[in-house]
């Protein structure tokens, strides 16, 4: 069965007077020091329980992920390329079936594996959990997640903060190498959904754990 | 202002919920009540400041045309902070007046469905899938649908279930089902059941249930199922 490690980012992110370059230093920072964290929790996944999540929380909603989860998990690619047309894509773009994981799967795994973790790990209700993601495709600007974490159940695993709920959470997943500018791009996101709020932002990172066949959850907490 | 942000999340969840049933008119029925409540409050303010920083945002990312991909949203994303810091906007305006806006793009589309559903005089090829029977239990509704290689119950329960496990799998035992790979968390369960000649996933979450059925192709097949899903749902329900 698969497993999610939890890792906690040790400071809060400050984002309010940073300028783009400084954001980019920042998701640098905490790249690099992502794979030196201590694992606060681990726990099996329940592929039905994560199945279900994935219906209720994520975008696209990709039938049956528990089928799947394994493969994923674990990395396998397929092995196989279809016939491609010999005329070049447009705009030097590279076709669909020479590209690897797809990032739209991962992202829906990040967006389940998220609320999977809410739900079945930190026992939050899951009528407390507000996905706003398809209101950010109609073009809102919004964090994926609104969280009112009533019993503040996530607030306690950050470091101390005087910000309170709703907890704006943004989802980034990794199934290859994690890469900073996505970091950047979350932090980014998070610095102007917070503009000129209270509240307590969140950068939940899930990335692929090949060794372990699973996904390891990094938890950052971000002030304006 | 403070804005109830709480109630906002559970009535998108809760419609979100009955869509997932397929009972469209108790949707419909939550969202209008939950709009209602906020237009007697007379809160106009937060959904006039979530389409004003939508167009914002529309008008940045068309100015960004002709940047590369990451500086582009890089470029959007700091124009649209400074753009917000200038304007003064609040940001908690902003977030109240998106999940008001959702909740009524939601309410709009079940409507919208809600109306294609009852028309009779479409052709063949443009009707809708058929209407979704809602079942009501003792304690749940509960729907039903069919896969090519399984058949899904899906209920709501009234109340939030209190499982007694080793009681179940004494009741599951009389009904001939043997019970497997137990998951257990305070607003969740999941478990397999084995029978002769059934498969059954259950699941629950908060007041949803699932119930997937993997059976040989029968006669009375729907009929079955039914039974046993009540045989089931009723000791989420007790």
């Amino acid at each position: 069965m698969p497993a999610i490690y939890v890792f906690v980012y040790p400071t809060i992110v400050h984002v309010q007077h940073l300028s783009p370059a400084q954001v980019d230093q920042q998701a640098q920072a905490i790249s690099s020091s992502l794979g030196h964290l201590n694992m606060l929790l681990s726990s099996q996944v329940n592929p039905m329980q994560l199945e279900h999540c994935n219906t209720m929380f994520s975008e696209k909603k990709v039938d049956r992920i528990d089928d799947n989860f394994n493969s994923y998990s674990i990395g396998t690619r397929f092995s196989f390329r279809l016939n491609t047309p010999i005329i070049n894509p447009p705009r030097n773009l590279d076709y669909l079936t020479f590209k690897f994981f797809s990032g739209d799967v991962s992202g829906d795994i990040g967006e389940a594996l998220f609320s999977y973790l809410l739900i079945n790990i930190l026992s939050l209700q899951p009528s407390w959990i507000g996905h706003t993601r398809p209101a950010k495709n109609a073009g809102a600007l919004t964090p994926d997640f609104v969280v009112w974490d009533q019993l503040f159940s996530v607030v306690n695993l950050l470091p101390y903060t005087t910000r309170v709920i709703p907890l704006l959470a943004e989802v980034k997943a990794f199934t290859g190498q994690i890469d900073y500018k996505r970091i950047s791009l979350g932090l980014q996101q998070m610095q102007t959904g917070l503009a000129n709020t209270v509240f307590l932002g969140l950068l939940f990172l899930a990335v692929r754990n090949q060794l372990h066949q699973g996904y390891d959850g990094y938890l950052i907490g971000v002030e304006n | 202002m403070d804005y109830d942000f709480a109630q906002a999340i559970w009535a998108i969840h809760e419609v979100e919920k009955n869509i997932w049933l397929g009972d469209m008119r108790e949707a419909k029925r939550i969202a209008d009540s939950a709009i209602e409540e906020v237009e007697a409050k007379k809160i106009k303010a937060p959904q006039a400041t979530a389409n004003r920083v939508r167009e914002i945002l529309k008008q940045k990312r068309k100015d960004a045309k002709g940047k590369t991909a990451f500086y582009k949203r890089q470029w959007v994303a700091d124009q649209v902070l400074k753009t917000l810091r200038k304007a003064e906007i609040n940001m908690t305006d902003n977030l109240y007046g998106v999940l008001l806006n959702y909740l009524s793009d939601l309410r709009d589309s079940i409507t919208y469905l809600i109306k294609t559903m009852s028309q009779t005089t479409l052709p063949n090829e443009e009707k809708p899938e058929r209407k979704i029977q809602v079942y009501q239990g003792d304690g749940y509704r509960y729907t039903i649908h069919h896969f090519p290689e399984k058949t899904e119950v899906r209920a709501i329960l009234d109340k939030l279930p209190k499982l007694n496990i080793v009681m179940m799998k004494t009741e599951l035992s009389n009904f001939g089902y043997a019970l497997e790979n137990l998951f257990e968390a305070k607003f969740s369960k999941a478990f397999m059941l084995y029978s002769e000649k059934m498969y059954v996933q259950v699941l629950s979450q908060e007041k949803q249930a699932k119930l997937l059925f993997y059976t040989p192709e029968l006669a009375d097949k729907e009929e079955k199922i039914r039974l046993k899903a009540r045989e089931i749902l009723n000791l989420f329900s007790p």
